[in-house]
């Protein structure tokens, strides 16, 4: 969807149009699916944050104003959402380094069989703390910038660079790249 | 072996969703074929690039856009009653409590990224005060807090609708006592804690 539509989208779902937001979900679903898929690893978690981050969005649409892009803008209601559901739930599946008991995982992704290396790098991103997991998320897998980034995540350029910093250096020392 | 150009390796990931102009890509590639470190992140950023999300069962995607306006259909039907918040646990923090005695008999304060931590006089005697609540320039909730037992527990009657729980941004405002701006966790803890407690009257 280009930008054009998609403010003639957004202008119309916030009067109400509901089958334009409609549009909008159809233009945005699977970025957001595939985003919080990688944060939570199950589908049903998945699932059910990215509607409940839609209709979020939906009666969120008069603070929206412009200023950002609509992706950016509903990537963070995503995050946010996904954060709460954690919390709320008890359903949160990576945790820090320290203390982490792997839960027995329902599927992960798909191409870690093959190859031995990617298959350490998928376990090491479940271990990522938080913060440091959206961050390479959302920059190395979705293409946000630092700007969008610390927008999403509600956190200064600063820490979204350094939550990625972070995040990657542990990455590297998990498949042996990097020194400790 | 490290790298010191911290700058490479965060416009990596950029490079590889091949988002660089030529110039600029053209150097960071110059940059990897001498630097074993950064060379090595690139290939891990790779690797990690290419772990794909499964693709869902068929027709979930058909059937999300409808299943969301369905899921708006019902809030916009449901009745928005008023809800009664039974309690909320005051948390007596000595320090700023001392400190406050002299200005009021009850503040409410909220720390920026732990979210809103109720600082008060344990005192039975407190008169029932005015608060609103609200995010920029709506307000959200506006009720008398009435301290009700010696514990530090208090009540307040509330209109809360779940519309109001899905902010995202704003401040947070205290008629009368303080106006503190507020960060976004701090926010979602607050709504997560009203998310919980709220029963219908």
């Amino acid at each position: 969807m280009d930008w054009e539509k998609e403010r003639e989208f957004t202008k119309r779902a916030r009067e109400g149009d509901e089958e334009a937001f409609g549009e909008l979900v159809r233009a945005h679903q699977k970025k957001l699916y595939n985003f919080i898929y990688r944060l939570c690893e199950n589908h049903d978690d998945a699932a059910e944050v990215t509607q409940r981050a839609f209709v979020k969005a939906y009666f969120s649409l008069r603070n929206f104003r412009g200023d950002s892009l609509f992706r950016t803008w509903l990537f963070r209601i995503a995050l946010n959402t996904f954060r709460n559901h954690v919390r709320d739930e008890g359903r949160r599946k990576h945790q820090t380094l320290d203390g982490w008991d792997p839960p027995a995982r329902e599927r992960t992704f798909s191409m870690m069989v093959e190859k031995e290396e990617r298959k350490k790098l998928a376990e090491a991103v479940e271990t990522l703390p938080e913060r440091q997991r959206e961050a390479v998320v959302l920059r190395v897998h979705e293409g946000h910038s630092f700007n969008e980034v610390a927008g999403i995540m509600g956190c200064s350029v600063g820490a979204a660079k350094a939550s990625y910093h972070q995040g990657v250096k542990k990455l590297k020392e998990t498949i042996g790249g990097e020194e400790q | 072996m490290t790298c010191k150009k911290k700058d490479i390796s965060l416009r990596l990931p950029d490079l590889l969703a091949d988002s660089l102009r030529g110039e600029e890509a053209g150097k960071l590639r110059e940059h990897l074929e001498t630097c074993s470190c950064c060379a090595e992140e690139f290939r891990v950023l790779s690797n990690l690039a290419a772990l794909e999300v499964p693709e869902p069962e068929a027709g979930f995607f058909d059937e999300m856009p409808g299943k969301v306006i369905r899921s708006i259909r019902e809030e916009k039907t449901a009745s928005r009653p008023s809800f009664r918040l039974p309690a909320i646990e005051l948390k007596w923090k000595a320090g700023l409590a001392a400190a406050s005695l002299a200005a009021a008999a009850l503040l409410v304060f909220l720390l920026p990224g732990t979210g809103p931590v109720l600082v008060q006089k344990p005192d039975n005697n407190i008169p029932p005060i005015s608060v609103a609540i609200g995010f920029e320039t709506n307000i959200l909730i506006e009720g008398d807090y009435k301290v009700s037992d010696v514990s530090g527990a208090l009540e307040l009657d509330v209109k809360l609708t779940e519309d109001d729980l899905s902010r995202t941004t704003g401040a947070f405002l205290i008629r009368g006592i303080e106006y503190l701006d507020m960060d976004v966790d701090a926010l979602f803890m607050f709504e997560e804690e009203l998310g919980s407690i709220p029963q219908r009257s």
